[in-house]
């Protein structure tokens, strides 16, 4: 049996995938500012225990008192402005870029109980514990 | 044979006599140290790092191209450091690399710095430094300056290769691991590890002004600690947080 002839399109799409692969990350990353806005994407580390999540962000150059916590069964939203702009004078083609403040809006990866939230802030570290929502039924172990 | 990582010198060194590696790993303590390192002493730059298994990336510096992985200093102390992170494909390559070079240019020494990750990062105040060494020259080196050694663990990613290498070659490479933040960028750590370079080399470097820096180099450091968190994702890094399976 004859193969069908490959489709321009085809090629094209198969040179994509193969660019996109090779420099996935590089170019393709979503980047951690917004020039528009001033804002700064913060980063983040979830944990996972048995009972609860633990979420850090990493907010140096921030005062504790300014920080803005908002948590939802499955999103937490963090705002902070900073305690000077941060100012990127040379950098790129975009000159005199300045940012005011950190800010980041994190899917959850399990349901977890607001009202049970705590955070603290120490040395520039936010951290946050989340326990998990725990519903079902008991099961009698015999 | 060509050798796929090269070091490029300006002006060829025919001996060194300490070298320091900072990369992008753990904290980003080794990057920052040595950066602070070579920015303290003046230290110029005197060579680069050429290969196709780093990734394709140039800096631009005060509007001229650099290779991101460049080497500083002199024939007393040189240093080489990365303005972007070492990928899988070029650890083996690179640490070889870097190994036969430090053997030819005879380096007494090769200094690796890095991070070791700790779960309670936030509660310390001033991170420990550990160390590790090759040989029983450094074991005494690490001894005299009171830098207690990394008794048991593991070490995964380029300074766990340039430490192989130099086992196998009989290179005295010490590697120093300062108590770190595993996710965010650590300049606390990197001090600390610049004050165990200073006492283990005879040095005096300040880390005053890197500390007061210390927020800001947080802040304009977050893109790098991730692509670094997402490079050495690949390498299993998070064995080295790992219990060990058995003492002997």
């Amino acid at each position: 049996m004859s193969r069908r002839p490959r489709r321009l399109i085809d090629i094209f799409d198969e040179l994509q995938r193969e660019f996109e692969e090779a420099f996935e990350g590089l170019f393709y990353g979503h980047s951690m500012w917004d020039s528009a806005t001033g804002r700064l994407e913060p980063l983040t580390d979830v944990t996972e225990t048995l009972d609860k999540l633990v979420v850090t962000v990493d907010l140096p150059m921030v005062r504790k008192e300014d920080i803005h916590l908002t948590v939802e069964e499955d999103y937490l939203k963090i705002e902070a402005p900073l305690e000077r702009c941060v100012k990127y004078e040379r950098w790129g083609i975009q000159r005199g870029c300045e940012f005011r403040s950190f800010y980041k809006i994190l899917k959850l990866p399990t349901k977890v109980n607001p009202e049970e939230a705590r955070a603290k802030f120490k040395s520039g570290v936010l951290s946050i514990e989340l326990p998990k929502t725990i519903k079902g039924h008991k099961i009698k172990v015999e | 044979m060509l050798e796929e990582i090269q070091i490029i010198e300006d002006t060829p060194l025919s001996s060194v006599k300490y070298c320091l590696v900072g990369m992008p790993d753990t904290g980003l303590t080794g990057m920052i140290a040595v950066s602070h390192i070579v920015h303290a002493l003046n230290l110029p730059e005197i060579g680069h790092v050429e290969s196709d298994l780093l990734p394709p990336v140039m800096v631009i510096h005060q509007g001229n191209p650099k290779v991101p992985m460049r080497l500083f200093g002199d024939s007393k102390l040189a240093a080489l450091t990365s303005e972007t992170p070492i990928n899988l494909a070029a650890v083996g390559p690179l640490s070889r690399g870097l190994v036969n070079w430090a053997l030819s240019r005879k380096v007494m020494v090769l200094v690796s710095i890095s991070g070791i990750a700790v779960q309670n990062r936030i509660e310390i105040e001033t991170p420990q430094v550990f160390g590790i060494s090759t040989t029983k020259r450094g074991r005494e080196m690490l001894e005299s300056s009171k830098i207690p050694v990394l008794e048991e663990g593991f070490m995964v990613g380029p300074h766990a290769m340039v430490l192989r290498e130099s086992l196998t070659k009989g290179l005295t490479n010490i590697v120093l691991l300062a108590q770190s933040h595993s996710q965010y960028p650590d300049p606390g750590a990197a001090a600390s590890a610049i004050s165990a370079v200073n006492k283990l080399l005879g040095l005096d470097v300040d880390v005053k002004e890197l500390l007061d820096e210390a927020e800001e180099i947080r802040v304009k450091t977050r893109e790098l600690m991730q692509r670094t968190a997402r490079s050495l994702q690949g390498m299993a890094k998070t064995q080295e947080q790992e219990l060990p399976a058995m003492y002997g």
